[in-house]
């Protein structure tokens, strides 16, 4: 926990060394460029300074990381977020978050989403149902 | 036939079915619910990790809330004394161990909440603005920006937790002064309040820009991590917690049910909600990280206090509303779960000592909140003693590894143990199917007695190779604290002795029987 919480003081406390800006562009010309990075689409990433190496680092912190490498073309280069979600992205100056949308809805993340709500809100709504339902044996009344 | 007498008016009895429900489910639901699932989703997988999660609920949380129930329906008494019915003295130490370990996390989760209460305040005056200091080294020049981990340092640093710590220890007495009278009353407000906060900040997650993206980037699974062995830990482990076993709470509120309660619906019901609040909160917690960038893995602590916070402070509408409806939540969650950990102490007192609930309450409360006050007070007296300010957490996080990672599970094994091979879980299953429509199969016996015990106990001595072993020694000892070295091989030491004298003196003291009726529960007379 104490870690994690110099961590979290690091991350926000102390000002970003590195300014990096996402600039989300469009897929082909003419087209309009999307508000936020989304997978599959082009980014142009802006950086202060020239940096050597940049790295994103896709679900940070986590137990399953997955970094991937870029080659940095001066301060200014584009990238194509190969999937969705929270990734770091790590130059030599610094680093900064980014969240990257889903291009299309994952049908697996909504097939778990409705499973478990399913689970979940379907086996409360059930137990409730007996709860309530006259022949429960407690003696109790259901509400004062 | 169904046995319709309820427990002996002295010690308190719920009024309606609806009033249990709230206030165990209340008591289940508290400060980690709200993040804990959330960051552990991240970590593990997002989606995947309801793999575990729904294993651990049904072969591990469900049966022991069963149990625990059982022990409270049937014996009417709490957790230490309906232990002794069952098992003899040595289930009464156990019962009283868990009930001093419960003192000890009752300490520290109260300056938790008091903390909790002082960002409230905060939300409404300056924590979510510009021009935040601290007396931490990196702090002290005021921030540009809104910073809510600035303002968390420097308010812990100030006099101001400390008033906190007592109000909130004056609130959960006042909500316990009668019982389960006032409990019930507090609940019918808490708790349906907690839900509609929490509903409110999941449409204000999903209105926000990438905010379904945020909530679909919690449930797709990734499978990279399911072989990981500590994904399994981490759910069985969070499933116990989450629930609040272990703790002696669930017993407690069992014991003012009439003894034909229905426990397998009742224990299903509390733990579906649990769950279900704990799935929309991380679906409001993912979808407000993922708009702003921020990194869902954390703690407890850094979650709700700088993550979350610094989230809403990006809001370009209604910061300060957000920001006291969040730490409202919180408080109100934290509360709920407080009043049931004190009563879970009080309650026993009664029962064993023949005391009044006022004494008892004093009992708990006077050092319940030294304790709070004690884990308060490091930042306040020096925030420098550790070079980098942060001794009173190292305190506070060395204290909840020990005594609320051990003592739940450690507690969880032996009462399964005990109940399954000295009592015998058979006798606990023909019990609990007199009174209920879902009848319990011998697979029931078989969890009790085998599979949550190895469980358990894997889970256990993982976490204790991993503290023994990963930090280059016992778990902390990496932490740069000059002068202070010496705690976290101290901390464990203190909490096992200090708990473990409690115990002692506690069974070896004479009980005084108050409700004669409640005698027909004990491992003769209970029909296999």
């Amino acid at each position: 926990m104490r870690f994690l919480l110099i961590l979290a003081v690091a991350a926000f406390s102390l000002p970003a060394t590195a300014q990096i800006q996402f600039e989300p562009q469009p897929m082909e010309a003419g087209a309009e460029a999307p508000d936020a990075p989304v997978q599959g689409h082009p980014v142009r990433i802006i950086l202060d300074e020239p940096t050597e190496s940049v790295q994103v680092v896709w679900r940070p912190n986590s137990a399953i990381p997955d970094t991937v490498s870029l080659d940095p073309e001066g301060t200014s280069f584009l990238w194509t977020p190969s999937r969705a979600g929270v990734a770091t992205v790590i130059t030599d100056a610094g680093s900064q978050n980014v969240s990257v949308r889903y291009d299309e809805f994952p049908g697996s993340g909504i097939l778990v989403l409705v499973l478990a709500a399913c689970i979940l809100f379907g086996g409360a709504g059930f137990a409730m149902g007996k709860l309530l339902s006259g022949d429960n044996p407690v003696a109790l009344p259901m509400d004062t | 036939m169904a046995d319709t007498s309820s427990p002996a008016p002295e010690r308190g009895a719920w009024k309606s079915k609806m009033g249990f429900i709230l206030a165990a489910s209340g008591s289940a639901i508290g400060l980690g619910n709200i993040v804990f699932f959330a960051s552990n989703a991240y970590q593990y997988g997002g989606g995947a990790f309801y793999l575990p999660y729904f294993i651990a609920l049904f072969v591990l949380g469900i049966p022991v809330m069963i149990t625990e129930f059982s022990l409270g329906t049937m014996t009417g008494k709490s957790f230490p004394l309906a232990l002794q019915k069952m098992a003899g003295k040595k289930g009464e130490f156990v019962g009283w161990w868990s009930i001093a370990s419960a003192l000890t996390i009752t300490m520290y989760y109260i300056t938790i909440l008091g903390w909790a209460l002082s960002m409230l305040f905060g939300a409404v005056g300056s924590l979510l603005e510009p021009g935040a200091t601290a007396p931490f080294a990196g702090m002290e020049e005021p921030t540009a920006g809104p910073s809510a981990v600035t303002w968390f340092f420097g308010m812990i640093a100030t006099w101001w937790p400390m008033l906190a710590v007592v109000a909130i220890w004056g609130v959960t007495i006042l909500l316990l002064w009668k019982g389960t009278e006032t409990i019930e009353r507090a609940v019918r407000i808490f708790v349906p309040l907690m839900w509609l906060f929490m509903i409110g900040l999941v449409i204000n997650g999903l209105l926000q820009p990438g905010g379904v993206d945020g909530v679909l980037y919690l449930f797709t699974p990734n499978l990279d991590g399911i072989a990981d062995v500590r994904v399994w830990q981490g759910a069985f482990a969070q499933m116990f917690f989450s629930l609040s076993l272990g703790l002696g709470t669930m017993t407690a509120y069992a014991s003012y049910l009439p003894k034909d309660a229905d426990n397998v619906n009742n224990s299903l019901l509390v733990s579906f909600l649990n769950c279900g609040f704990e799935y929309i909160a991380g679906v409001a917690i993912f979808a407000l990280l993922f708009v702003y960038a921020l990194n869902p893995a954390g703690t407890t602590l850094s979650l709700s206090f700088f993550a979350i916070p610094q989230g809403i402070a990006g809001f370009s509408f209604g910061v300060k509303f957000f920001g006291v409806f969040f730490f409202l939540l919180m408080v109100i969650a934290g509360l709920t779960s407080a009043v049931s950990l004190v009563e879970g102490m009080a309650s026993p007192l009664i029962d064993k000592l023949g005391i009044t609930r006022a004494k008892a309450l004093t009992m708990v409360l006077v050092p319940g909140i030294i304790g709070s006050l004690m884990f308060a007070l490091p930042t306040i007296i020096d925030p420098t003693l550790s070079g980098d300010g942060t001794l009173g957490l190292t305190l506070l996080d060395l204290v909840d590894n020990w005594a609320f990672r051990y003592s739940l599970l450690t507690v969880g094994l032996l009462e399964c143990l005990l109940l399954g091979w000295v009592l015998g879980a058979e006798k606990i299953r023909a019990a609990v199917n007199v009174h209920t429509k879902f009848k319990l199969g011998v697979w029931f016996d078989w969890l009790i007695k085998l599979i949550i015990p190895v469980i358990l106990a894997l889970v256990l001595f993982g976490t204790l190779w991993q503290d023994l072993t990963l930090d280059g020694g016992i778990y902390g000892s990496t932490y740069d604290m000059p002068g202070y070295g010496w705690l976290p091989a101290f901390i464990p030491v203190a909490w096992l002795l200090f708990t473990l004298v409690i115990a002692g003196i506690l069974t070896s003291r004479k009980t005084v029987d108050l409700s004669p009726q409640d005698t027909d529960a004990s491992p003769d007379t209970l029909a296999a």
